[in-house]
């Protein structure tokens, strides 16, 4: 398998150390957060585990260590592109703003 | 080059072997020859050998079924030497060399006598399911016992090697536009096509050389031979950039057009041939945007009594032999067909010179006259008879009768070779497909990427291979070649549908490799195993090497009509890969042993190893554990001298292997403060501070300290073993959550060498190798750090102890690390400076009690070690919100205690589980907690002492508990308990 790295381009999958979904961002910093709020359970423990298609955490970890979100297929298993983690969520939000404006 | 000898069943011309080359090798020890592209079958079969093996469970003699890789019988040993062993290698893929010495397999006593052979007598005695059903009784014990070392024995598939694999492999990436697998005229013809276009193309051929059958059919090209009109195919497909990768099977299919190809390049040629430090074998790991399956067909035998007698083969084989390699496999041949394609055989073994009658199941054949060949129609082979080679054949039908034959060739029909097609889910369903016309399973729709070409879509006739592979060519973007005009083609039919002949029983065998019979099949049914997975399993029809290549077909198709459903409801089992069996060590190729996880050393790890130390493993670091002085008894007894000379005195010990992180950026502080847990914006340059990483779980990740050395430049150190953890940790938390932080990092452990002087002399040491420093205690506070120079090399001091003693950590550029080490050995000589190892590190520390990874398991909060007070309540940091756990802060939490043995000389056993009572019962309802960390003797309390969790730990300070180790019998070892900081709990000796 091929995963593509926005920084290095097409590298086989050897290179890579997955983590698992991406599915909420890191709440942002509050400081007085408590353990069972939605948002830190969201981003710790829920994870869909759907089928179809998914965003995974990899990271180019023999390569140029950028941690990169992989869009997977978990049906086909096909890979249709990945987005730098540092730029991820940061798009999805542009995505959800631009969505609530429509 | 000796003296030719005889190849009694070799005709004087044909085939495509080099006669000028003789070969010399032996098979069970007898010396035979052949000629230079002789198969070792094809040899053994010129020398008039008939007999290769013995079958798996009934010990019956064999033969050779086959001709290529999909033969179930003929199973060989090569050997060389007890090192280089290779069971299970197919005589027929096996490519002879002089000298090379083989042996036949899985039988007891001389091939021709296998004291095994009892088992056939009792052969209506172990059916399908035998095992299942007999070895029930007496229980696991009696299996272990008595009837699986029986069993492994009887039912060899060769032996082992006995030591590790001397040879190497390699792995290599190999990238394609297009992939096609199978370099026969169908697959060469399409990557001509394709090759022609512009496209990068490689071709993966199994068998020794490009071309497939039609190198040796006598089909005509254009008028040119088939072996003429290949070669030029081949020149072309090279000079247009193409590749041919001979004797590379291609194995698996996998996601996203990756393939898995083993190339064999060693296997037939002798040792001397053999280029130096050259691979035996290479893995290719191939990517390539396109696939063609140029896979072929394997034919497939009949259901009927004694068809895997030696002398009976595939039709397809005999050709072949003849064919290929000048090879008669018998001169008075019946041929049993069920389809046109058995006359091109018959009259090609009439040509040479064979008596040939064939049997054609078919009442309505259409008429064909062969010189010298009788044809008997609407018959079948009943019953072969001949234990070590057929001697006469029944056959039955619209007429019966006997015939003497010395080979019975079967022309069965054909299975496209659909096994690469169905490996992968990717993109499409997988399972073949089965086609009524054909009787056959042809693949699945296949998507854009992938193409069919050849006898593996269906396709008979040359013609029509030919026509898929222009086809191919053009699904995938080739260019349109002309294709030949084939004459003296070979004539083709549909069969007709005869899986097994009636009166077909327990001597009609479907998988001759795992002696699953028509009757197996029937009683599998019958039992109940109506799933064509369950029918496998139970018979074990397609197991083993060969994985059923001429057995599956026929086996579901017989389960097909013994359970009253359609082949195509049945369906096949699931095609894995490997294709065909590939040595382990290819795969692994160099990354094995010391390749696989290689050793860190130290700058100075020379001067350990000249300096007594021996050395333990810590993640790949290899860490002195204790240095062996003259006099000492043990390696408790050089730690505890190397306590009490540092302690006393001055000790040195290498920490070049902790992990070191140099941050920079105006937002240094801020990520180090969302790191840990403790607050960093305070920190002034030149100082150091103890850091606490948790995880987002709110448990302990990491510790250690990090020291700001400038403005924006901040050096950080991290234990050995989570170094690597603790990087991805940053990378991922800076990426992820605070892209927005203006800081960069690397890891620098490797670039840096650095000590500790520990003791009360440290400071006068440290004094004598840095003299125009101030390193007194104003000039150097504990937790101060001064960057300097030593000889012209930068040089950072930091005051930190992990020893509990005054101490510094000296770091300087690992280039000049052994020469900094050797020149504060000669600064502390005068204190007698002592080095010491991990045990009296660890010794020293647990009297401090300071936690490592022992107890940093990932199992405990702040709280437990007793550094809950390190939280910065104003801000955030990872685990943050989990820390708050309600878990966290339950009374009956295991905290950190320490443990004093009760007298000297107990001792405390690691891992060992605390209790409050000596009475027992010992179990997890009445346990207290447990023990992480033993120092055998501490010097400091005379006697054992130890690290442990337990609940209420504060409660029981000064109180007798019991440790007990259910490991070890059940000793019960007393000891009391007390705040683990046994040694200078008011830090009097880190600050003097």
């Amino acid at each position: 398998m091929l995963i593509f790295c926005p920084h290095c381009g097409m590298r086989p999958s050897e290179e890579f150390t997955p983590k698992g979904l991406a599915e909420a961002p890191r709440p942002a910093l509050g400081g007085d957060d408590r353990p069972e709020d939605d948002a830190w359970q969201d981003y710790l423990h829920t994870r869909t585990n759907k089928a179809g298609q998914t965003n995974e955490y990899f990271h180019h970890s023999l390569g140029c260590r950028r941690w990169i979100v992989v869009h997977r297929n978990t049906l086909t298993h096909e890979v249709t592109g990945s987005t730098m983690a540092s730029e991820f969520w940061q798009n999805q939000q542009q995505a959800q703003d631009w969505e609530a404006g429509q | 080059m000796s003296a030719r000898l005889p190849q009694p069943n070799r005709l004087d011309h044909g085939g495509i072997i080099n006669r000028d080359r003789p070969v010399t090798f032996t098979f069970d020890r007898r010396v035979y020859q052949g000629f230079e592209g002789d198969s070792l079958a094809s040899a053994l079969l010129a020398n008039g050998v008939k007999l290769f093996g013995r079958s798996f469970k009934y010990h019956r003699p064999r033969g050779i079924l086959g001709a290529g890789p999909e033969e179930p019988n003929a199973l060989v040993e090569v050997d060389r030497g007890p090192a280089d062993r290779d069971p299970n290698h197919r005589a027929t893929m096996l490519e002879i060399y002089e000298g090379l010495e083989t042996f036949s397999q899985n039988h007891i006593g001389p091939l021709n006598m296998d004291l095994m052979e009892v088992n056939d007598l009792f052969s209506r005695f172990l059916p399908a399911g035998f095992y299942y059903k007999t070895f029930f009784f007496g229980g696991l014990q009696a299996w272990y016992r008595l009837y699986e070392p029986i069993i492994r024995r009887a039912a060899g598939l060769g032996r082992p090697p006995l030591a590790a694999d001397p040879h190497h492999y390699d792995k290599i990436y190999t990238h394609a536009d297009t992939l096609v697998v199978g370099g026969g005229i169908a697959g060469l013809t399409t990557a001509l096509s394709l090759a022609k276009a512009g496209q990068s193309v490689v071709v993966c051929e199994e068998r020794d050389r490009m071309g497939g059958s039609a190198l040796w059919q006598g089909e005509t090209f254009n008028g040119e031979t088939g072996a003429a009109y290949i070669a030029h195919m081949c020149r072309e497909i090279e000079a247009a950039g193409g590749r041919l990768l001979p004797r590379t099977t291609v194995f698996g299919v996998y996601d996203a057009g990756t393939f898995g190809a083993v190339e064999r390049c060693h296997d037939h040629l002798t040792k001397a041939d053999r280029a130096p430090h050259t691979a035996r074998m290479k893995y290719h790991r191939i990517q390539a945007k396109a696939v063609v399956y140029a896979t072929g067909a394997i034919e497939r035998s009949v259901g009927f009594n004694g068809n895997d007698r030696p002398g009976v083969m595939l039709a397809s084989a005999g050709h072949t032999f003849l064919g290929k390699y000048g090879v008669r496999v018998g001169e008075r041949v019946s041929l049993f067909t069920t389809h046109d394609g058995g006359y091109g055989t018959a009259a090609a073994f009439s040509a040479a010179g064979a008596e040939v009658t064939v049997l054609d199941a078919r009442t309505d054949a259409a008429d064909v006259s062969i010189d010298g060949v009788r044809v008997i129609k609407g018959v079948y082979a009943g019953q072969a008879h001949g234990r070590m080679g057929v001697r006469r054949v029944d056959y039955d039908g619209a007429s019966s009768g006997s015939l003497d034959a010395d080979a019975l060739l079967v022309a069965g029909g054909w299975n496209p070779a659909v096994h690469l097609t169905s490996h992968t889910t990717d993109r499409r369903q997988s399972k073949p497909v089965y086609d009524a016309e054909l009787l056959a399973f042809v693949p699945p729709e296949l998507v854009d990427q992938e193409a069919a070409a050849g006898s593996v879509t269906g396709a008979m006739s040359t013609a029509d291979c030919l026509a898929t592979a222009q086809a191919a060519g053009k699904k995938l973007g080739g260019k349109k070649i002309e294709l030949p005009t084939v004459d003296q083609a070979l004539p083709v039919s549909k069969p007709m549908e005869m899986w097994a002949v009636p009166g077909a029983g327990d001597a009609a065998f479907l998988d001759m490799q795992n002696d699953a019979t028509v009757k197996d099949v029937k009683l599998a049914a019958q039992e109940g195993f109506k799933s064509v997975e369950h029918m496998k399993r139970y018979t074990t029809l397609g197991m083993a090497t060969d994985q059923g290549k001429t057995a599956n077909v026929t086996g579901l198709a017989l389960l097909a009509a013994a359970t009253g459903r359609d082949i195509a409801q049945v369906g096949t089992t699931t095609f894995r890969p490997p294709y065909t069996p590939i040595p382990i060590g290819v795969l692994a190729g160099h990354h094995r042993q010391r390749d696989y996880a290689p050793f860190r050393y130290s700058p100075v790890h020379a001067w350990a190893e000249d300096n007594g130390a021996t050395f333990m493993e810590a993640g790949l670091w290899m860490r002195p554990a204790y240095y062996t002085a003259p006099g000492d008894k043990d390696w408790l007894d050089s730690a505890v001298r190397e306590t009490r000379a540092t302690r006393g005195s001055l000790g040195i010990t290498d920490v070049s292997t902790l992990g070191k992180i140099d941050i920079q950026g105006p937002d240094a502080a801020e990520f180090l403060n969302r790191l840990y847990t403790n607050g960093w914006k305070t920190l002034p340059v030149g100082k150091a501070r103890y850091g606490l990483m948790l995880r987002e779980d709110g448990l302990v990740f990491d510790d250690g300290t990090t020291s700001r050395l400038g403005e924006n430049h901040y050096y950080m150190t991290t234990t050995t073993a989570h170094a690597a953890a603790v990087m991805t940790h940053m990378e991922f938390m800076h990426q992820s959550a605070w892209p927005d932080l203006a800081v960069a990092f690397a890891s620098v452990t490797d670039q840096w060498g650095a000590l500790a002087l520990a003791g009360p002399n440290a400071r006068a040491c440290l004094a004598k190798l840095f003299p125009e420093v101030d390193v007194s205690n104003d000039g150097l506070p504990f937790m101060g750090v001064i960057e300097t120079q030593w000889q012209g090399y930068t040089a950072r001091l930091f005051r930190i102890s992990f020893s509990g003693e005054l101490a510094y950590e000296v770091a300087v550029p690992a280039d000049i690390f052994d020469a900094f080490w050797q020149a504060a050995l000669q600064a502390g000589a005068e204190w007698k400076i002592t080095p010491y190892g991990l045990e009296a590190l660890n010794i020293m520390r647990i009297e401090k009690g300071h936690v490592t990874g022992a107890e940093l398991d990932g199992r405990v909060s702040m709280d437990d070690v007793g550094l809950g007070k390190m939280v910065s309540s104003k801000k955030d940091f990872v685990g943050r919100a989990m820390s708050e756990r309600e878990a966290f802060s339950d009374p009956d939490r295991a905290k950190m205690v320490g443990l004093v043995a009760a007298k000297p000389g107990d001792k405390i056993i690691g891992g060992g589980i605390v209790f409050d009572s000596a009475e027992g019962p010992f179990d997890y309802t009445t346990m207290l907690g447990y023990v992480t960390s033993v120092a055998q003797y501490s010097p400091l309390k005379d006697r054992a002492i130890a690290l442990a969790f337990i609940k209420n730990a504060a409660d029981w300070h000064g109180k007798t508990l019991y440790v007990v180790s259910h490991v070890h019998g059940k000793s019960i070892m007393e000891v009391r308990a007390e705040s683990p900081h046994f040694y200078d709990p008011n830090n009097e000796k880190v600050m003097a």
